[in-house]
């Protein structure tokens, strides 16, 4: 659906001296009615991504292919066409506060020139997808940050548009409406089949919602792949970021060993992991991690605390011999040294 | 004391049509509503241009915008009374006429749409970039962001400037007097000032209070109307 060809922006230096890299050479190609998650830290380009991929900003070199158009060829009339196959969702919601929900909604069929009546009877739809039933003559003042960002998302799908695009849509939101919004943003790709880009640097969000995932990194693409794949890859840069290790309890008498088992064939749960320290007749404990299902599969990364049998910690052989059995069963471990 | 009143309520000025308080009242109004039409007509587009340019790709354009602003800032920085003088010839060359109220309305309107301009151009800049970005993505042209962006989001501070221009042509309309228009700083200054009548001047500077108060007054309830933004209470 969304084809990223050698992009890149590169912004004159507003002092004059080196211009500044937004992007990079970006390969990427987005496969249609999948919810695919962009995450980079603030300044790794994901904004000037979204102005690329919307024709906001002309790409230095590369092509922007969405839905077999390349974005950023066009100009004028035949740019502002390919602009409605695209539905946007902000952070801010960016709605009009001189118009009622329902207005904010019918906006994109208002520039596209559908009649009022059709405009209505669309209206009177999206409100009921989205659930904001009773709400649609308020204007945003008069809502909750979750319904504004329910206008939004019901805004970006008016003129039912082939990709809906979201820029951070639930990082100015609570918990809560948070997970509301994913949901919704989840149930819509089921019910209508759209393309949906999350572009976003909270991690929940990606495990929550998403099919596949994008590490943006200073405007280049360092992982890219399903969520299943990347989450379970242990050597990859995304795996701690998706399943983080909490903070260890101190003042444990035993040797701790941090273990990613996302990608063993073996080890696929961390009981597997306690039987394996058992068979060498040592006791292992389980003192932090984060274990979780993604696609049916747990992943996990957890830190055991090693002892024998009479409480001490194992030895120095023995934790030669588990980490090598580790090794083989393709599961990333490593002591912790206090 | 009472006296006094008495006396000064007898004036004729206060009592009779041609020329008194009354119908100076009239010219004043008139004049200012005259300019005020028609600094609104000029003005919105003019301070929608300047908006719309700032910034622009194509250099020319960008001095298009460049040119204007240095207009309206050398019009802006005369003094009224200096610019009413200075515009005799081009006011007799429009309506036939050096003096009278529609001689003065020309150069009201010379000094008022400059002034307004630049207020509504202030406003549109008050619009949240990501607003007019969002109806750009849906698509929009530009005369349609314009129409359904840029004026109606602006639009209760565009009634806010539009007030506190039209309160400042009231003021620039007692120097009007200079080419014989008429209205109440005339009066004032003729019969008030130079006639030695302290009650026309008590008079007028009261009627003048009031209009003033009335304009304030509509101008805040109708960007009140229109102001759906959340408000600290």
């Amino acid at each position: 659906m969304i084809t990223l060809d050698g992009l890149t922006k590169v912004f004159p230096a507003p002092g004059g001296g080196d211009p500044v890299v937004a992007l990079g050479g970006i390969d990427l190609h987005l496969d249609p009615g999948r919810v695919h998650g962009i995450v980079g830290r603030s300044g790794a380009g994901k904004s000037t991504l979204i102005r690329c991929l919307t024709g906001l900003e002309k790409p230095t070199s590369g092509r922007v292919e969405v839905d077999g158009t390349d974005v950023a060829a066009l100009e004028g009339a035949a740019l502002r066409a390919a602009r409605r196959n695209i539905g946007m969702v902000f952070q801010h919601a960016n709605l009009l506060d001189s118009r009622t929900a329902a207005q904010n909604i019918a906006h994109p069929l208002e520039i596209a020139g559908v009649s009022r009546a059709k405009r209505q009877q669309r209206v009177a739809e999206l409100v009921e997808l989205v659930g904001l039933g009773g709400r649609e003559n308020n204007y945003p003042a008069q809502l909750s940050g979750g319904q504004i960002q329910r206008v939004g998302i019901a805004r970006g799908l008016a003129a039912e548009p082939k990709v809906l695009l979201c820029d951070e849509p639930t990082s100015a939101l609570d918990g809560t409406t948070t997970h509301q919004i994913l949901n919704l943003i989840g149930d819509l790709r089921e019910r209508l089949g759209i393309t949906v880009v999350i572009i976003t640097h909270e991690m929940a969000v990606v495990r929550e919602v998403c099919d596949t995932v994008t590490l943006l990194q200073d405007g280049t693409i360092t992982q890219t792949g399903d969520l299943v794949d990347v989450a379970a890859d242990p050597h990859g840069p995304l795996s701690a970021e998706l399943i983080p290790l909490p903070p260890a309890p101190t003042g444990i008498n035993a040797l701790i060993v941090n273990c990613d088992y996302g990608n063993s064939p073996t080890i696929r749960t961390s009981d597997d992991l306690v039987s394996l320290a058992e068979s060498h007749d040592a006791s292992a404990t389980i003192v932090a991690g984060t274990i979780e299902t993604i696609g049916g599969r747990q992943v996990g990364r957890v830190q055991l605390a090693l002892r024998n049998h009479s409480g001490e910690p194992i030895s120095r052989e023995g934790l030669a011999t588990f980490l090598r059995e580790l090794d083989d069963a393709g599961v990333v471990a490593k002591e912790v040294t206090a | 004391m009472i006296e006094l009143l008495q006396e000064w309520a007898q004036n004729p000025l206060f009592t009779r049509w041609d020329d008194g308080l009354w119908q100076n009242t009239l010219v004043t109004l008139y004049m200012t509503a005259v300019t005020m039409a028609l600094t609104v007509l000029l003005g919105l587009p003019l301070g929608i241009a300047l908006f719309e340019t700032d910034g622009a790709k194509s250099p020319l354009v960008r001095t298009l915008n460049q040119v204007a602003g240095f207009i309206v800032n050398v019009l802006r920085s005369f003094p009224f009374f200096i610019l009413i003088i200075a515009l005799i010839p081009v006011t007799s060359l429009i309506t036939g006429r050096s003096t009278g109220p529609n001689a003065a309305m020309i150069a009201l309107t010379i000094a008022a749409v400059p002034f307004a301009a630049r207020l509504f151009e202030l406003n549109l800049r008050e619009i949240p970039a990501g607003k007019i970005e969002a109806v750009q993505m849906m698509g929009a042209s530009r005369w349609q962001v314009i129409r359904q962006v840029l004026v109606p989001e602006a639009l209760p501070g565009i009634i806010g400037s539009i007030t506190t221009t039209t309160i400042a042509v009231i003021g620039y309309t007692a120097m009007a007097g200079s080419v014989n228009a008429g209205g109440l700083g005339q009066l004032a200054y003729n019969r008030g000032y130079t006639g030695y009548q302290t009650e026309i001047i008590i008079a007028t500077v009261i009627l003048l209070v009031i209009i003033v108060i009335l304009v304030q007054l509509i101008g805040s309830r109708l960007a009140g109307a229109v102001d759906h933004r959340a408000r600290a209470v």
